[in-house]
């Protein structure tokens, strides 16, 4: 492949694995190659050892690009005031964004919280009515608790608003997740957790030092592969797909669904619809947000039809383990097509809070990250097929094209 | 019209069940030498096969203490019960089984019975066996259990030979939480396990709980879900079953319900192309009961009089102590007695039924046919998986059922000959004929939409 790159490495860190792409001083691919993550270390340690060890870096010749989606799955520790209601709302809460939950816990037994440091901190407690002074007693237990973390969040109580942020200056409060009549109403902490969540896929954190590589800043690879499904629906690319398209960005963190405007339902509104459109599934990875993704399939009313697209023979037997969490045998393959259906069955069941698209009209499906190298076609073509997208040819972007096109 | 699915992992499946420590204590082929060495009158499908021109009468009972259980077992035998109960504890039900066995040896201890059935697997599978020792009548097994595994493997161990309970009969009325996807394959076991069991001449009895919560629900509604659970155990090879319904308040509807259940199964069974010989069982009055006696053996009374003429093939009687507590072995003797006298008063009777309760029967035939067809219609998925879309869609809604899968939104209200009406089907499909004809059925009786009218409903053989 020739390209008029002044780069000469072109890297993605990921969540599963670090994959280079190299270039000789004609633009040619000359070297390409996969790495594992190595999960004693983290990401950017790795990538530097790579460049290093691997592909004998020389700052003075070669060029560095860098793409990451390394860190995603941001990691939540969660104080309710009862561990039956408010812990459980935040939980479910920290779910629906994507996020792994590591512990969530009442008062009682904030002695058995782990010492492992959390990204988030959530309390959640007390009905927005409910007298404070009992709850505001129990906030300064919590805050005399030493409890480690990056950043603290409050979704319980609206009059304890002031009481919170005079103990804890910098916190963020949210809408009470607990409704009146101890209903979940938690869309506002999702939504918060959800946008840390995506800045944290190109935090500082872990891959600060390969700043000091990159020839320019570090690119979030949902911005690359972006990039190159406009390229590919300007027909600016050597490869061609046929329009409706639709591309899945399914990695370790989370699965990027890129779609065109006329995927979208006509609503009546003459107001003209976006060309390119992306939803990210913070819940659906391969890696990083497994259990989330194992929980949402688990739930999913569609389980045995997704199975029974996968292998009709072992359909029911599977469909137990997973509803009773029996998981060991889950593949990360396995995985890969959960993200690919549930995205897709989002879309189809027009489930609240997500995308509804008129798959029928999809006349091919992409697939790329690091799902292109782990599924096969036409077991994803049945799985399209029970989600509404029918018509859609299945493709594997299996040699990165879209990832090279977008890095260009 | 349904595959019969391959089990190839059903054995696997045993193989790891059998290491719960509950279990352990027998080896796995322990039902099959036990079974095969039990006398045939042990066997719940040869009582049926056997039985004469009266209903089968079964009462009810379980007690925590072995000797208190054994006592009871006696009496009801001496009593010409035809079937011997074991009810289970509600903590054995839920699969609670360590505090079951605390709450047992405190009983033991203070002599108090702390639990309100008998815990099998506390007392386990051997010294259950001696319960029955010198019994030459059929064991039922009535608990409520959604996931009932592990309590059915010690019941055969038992040589209890007829296990009540299904997928839907015991999550929806019993259960707030319990995933009816996950009650129904593991009630999937349960039928495969009695299926695996049964020989020809001496098949394991299945039988489904048609009273649901006896509160209220339209007799539609039982015959579907009667026969889904039907289909589902016959599916599994499970050749010997009972659909069952209970007296509602309103005698034409309590026969029109028989004679629906009998035509519709055997239509269902014949379009799945399945086989399994049913049969009919009717329980006694299962709401509110009475705290008088004068009306309590009325009511029983009427129970016994429409097992004859709905032509059932078991009754399950109820105690005049019903609404005093636990019943004790004295009182649910008596009960077989009454139950027994009063069908006798009745005998031959069955063919005076005619006139409206034809066109009642036909009525519930066409609802129940049209949501069946709805339910199983659905393309080429399995049994299992149409009736947990249709639950979780709101197609089975039983009136006050306390799982939070069903819809609880169809609400039904009685005419005024205390029939049970349909006032709305929430998302119950029914053909319109059939609603126009429940709407008109209820007159004037559809005005009245306060709770104490509901009450009057629910508790009418009280007030």
């Amino acid at each position: 492949m020739k390209t008029n790159l002044a780069d000469n490495i072109l890297m993605d860190l990921g969540s599963t694995t670090i994959k280079y792409f190299r270039f000789d001083g004609s633009g040619n691919l000359s070297d390409s190659g996969y790495f594992p993550r190595d999960y004693e270390r983290v990401v950017g340690e790795q990538a530097e050892a790579i460049l290093h060890d691997e592909l004998g870096y020389n700052s003075k010749n070669d060029i560095v690009k860098i793409c990451s989606s390394a860190n995603g799955g941001l990691k939540i520790g969660i104080i309710g005031y009862t561990e039956r209601f408010s812990a459980k709302w935040a939980e479910k809460s920290a779910v629906n964004s994507g996020a792994n939950v590591l512990w969530a816990t009442d008062i009682d037994n904030i002695d058995k919280v782990p010492s492992e440091t959390v990204d988030i901190f959530v309390i959640a407690g007390g009905g927005n009515k409910s007298p404070i002074f009992r709850q505001s007693q129990w906030l300064k237990i919590i805050k005399n608790t030493p409890i480690k973390y990056e950043s603290i969040v409050f979704s319980g109580n609206e009059l304890l608003h002031e009481v919170v942020r005079g103990l804890w200056p910098k916190i963020v409060c949210t809408r009470n997740v607990l409704g009146e009549d101890l209903n979940w109403q938690g869309e506002d902490l999702v939504e918060t957790l959800r946008e840390a969540y995506l800045s944290d896929l190109v935090s500082k954190k872990g891959i600060s030092n390969m700043r000091a590589f990159s020839s320019v800043p570090i690119i979030p690879t949902p911005a690359v592969v972006q990039k190159s499904f406009k390229a590919v629906l300007d027909l600016r690319t050597k490869f061609y797909f046929s329009t409706p398209l639709l591309m899945l960005d399914i990695g370790g963190a989370t699965t990027d669904l890129f779609f065109g405007g006329e995927l979208l339902p006509e609503n009546g509104d003459l107001n003209p619809r976006p060309p390119i459109n992306r939803h990210v599934f913070t819940d659906f990875g391969v890696y990083t947000s497994k259990d989330s993704l194992l929980r949402k399939l688990s739930l999913s009313h569609r389980l045995s039809d997704f199975l029974r697209a996968l292998d009709s023979s072992c359909a029911e037997s599977r469909y137990l383990r997973i509803r009773e969490n029996d998981i060991d045998w889950i593949g990360t393959d396995f995985l890969a097509e959960a993200c690919f259906f549930l995205a897709l069955d989002s879309c189809y069941s027009d489930l609240q809070g997500r995308v509804n698209l008129e798959l029928d009209r999809v006349a091919c499906v992409v697939v790329t990250g690091g799902a292109s190298q782990l599924c096969d076609a036409p077991k994803l073509k049945r799985i399209a097929n029970i989600c509404g997208a029918s018509n859609a040819k299945v493709v594997l972007d299996d040699e990165y094209q879209i990832w090279l096109e977008g890095m260009m | 019209m349904f595959e019969i699915e391959h089990h190839s992992n059903f054995h696997e499946r045993r193989s790891v069940l059998r290491q719960h420590h509950c279990l352990v204590e027998l080896p796995e082929d322990a039902a099959v030498t036990l079974l095969s060495q039990l006398s045939k009158a042990r066997f719940a499908s040869v009582a049926y096969q056997t039985r004469g021109p009266l209903p089968l009468i079964q009462p009810r009972g379980g007690f925590a203490l072995w000797e208190h259980q054994r006592e009871l077992t006696l009496a009801l035998s001496r009593s010409e019960a035809d079937f011997i109960p074991l009810t289970i504890d509600s903590h054995t039900r839920h699969n609670d089984h360590d505090r079951a066995a605390t709450l047992l040896k405190h009983s033991e201890t203070t002599g108090e019975n702390l639990l309100n059935g008998y815990p099998l697997l506390a007392h386990g599978a051997t010294s259950t066996r001696a319960l029955f020792d010198g019994i030459d009548k059929p064991i039922s097994l009535r608990h409520g259990t959604p996931d009932a595994r592990i309590l059915v493997e010690a019941a055969l161990d038992s040589g209890i030979t007829e296990i009540e309970g299904g997928g839907l009969c015991y999550s929806l009325p019993y259960s707030r939480s319990y995933p009816i996807d996950r009650a129904l394959l593991n009630w999937q076991y349960v039928d495969r396990l009695c299926a695996y069991l049964s020989t020809k001449k001496r098949p394991i009895h299945r039988e489904s709980f048609g009273a649901l919560t006896a509160t209220m629900v339209p007799p539609f509604m039982v015959v579907v879900i009667e026969i889904l659970e039907l289909l589902l155990a016959a599916e599994q090879g499970v050749s010997s079953f009972a659909v069952s319904f209970s007296q509602t308040g309103s005698l034409t509807q309590d026969l029109a319900t028989a004679g629906a259940l009998k035509s519709v199964a055997a239509r269902k069974l014949r379009d799945s192309g399945l086989n399994a010989s049913v049969k009919l069982v009717f329980h006694q009055w299962m709401g509110a009961f009475p705290h008088d006696r004068v009306r309590s053996d009325a009511l029983i009374s009427q129970g016994a009089a429409i097992a004859v003429l709905s032509e059932s093939d078991k009754v399950v009687v109820k105690t005049r102590t019903e609404a005093l507590g636990i019943p004790d072995a004295e009182s649910n003797a008596d009960a077989v007695i009454a139950a027994k006298y009063s069908m006798e008063l009745c005998q031959g009777a069955h063919s005076i039924v005619g006139g409206e309760v034809f066109e009642e029967k036909e009525a519930i035939e066409n609802a129940a046919n049209f949501l069946l067809d709805a339910i199983l219609n659905v393309g080429e998925i399995p049994l299992w998986d149409c009736v947990t879309r249709a639950v979780r869609r709101g197609l089975i809604d039983i009136p006050f059922a306390p799982h939070q899968d069903n819809s609880s939104l169809l609400w039904s209200r009685r005419d005024s000959n205390r029939a049970i009406r349909v006032s709305d089907p929430g998302k119950v499909p029914l053909p319109k004929e059939f609603l126009a004809r429940e709407i008109k059925k209820l007159g004037n009786c559809i005005e009245n939409q306060s709770l104490d009218g509901m009450l009057d409903d629910i508790m009418i053989m009280t007030r």
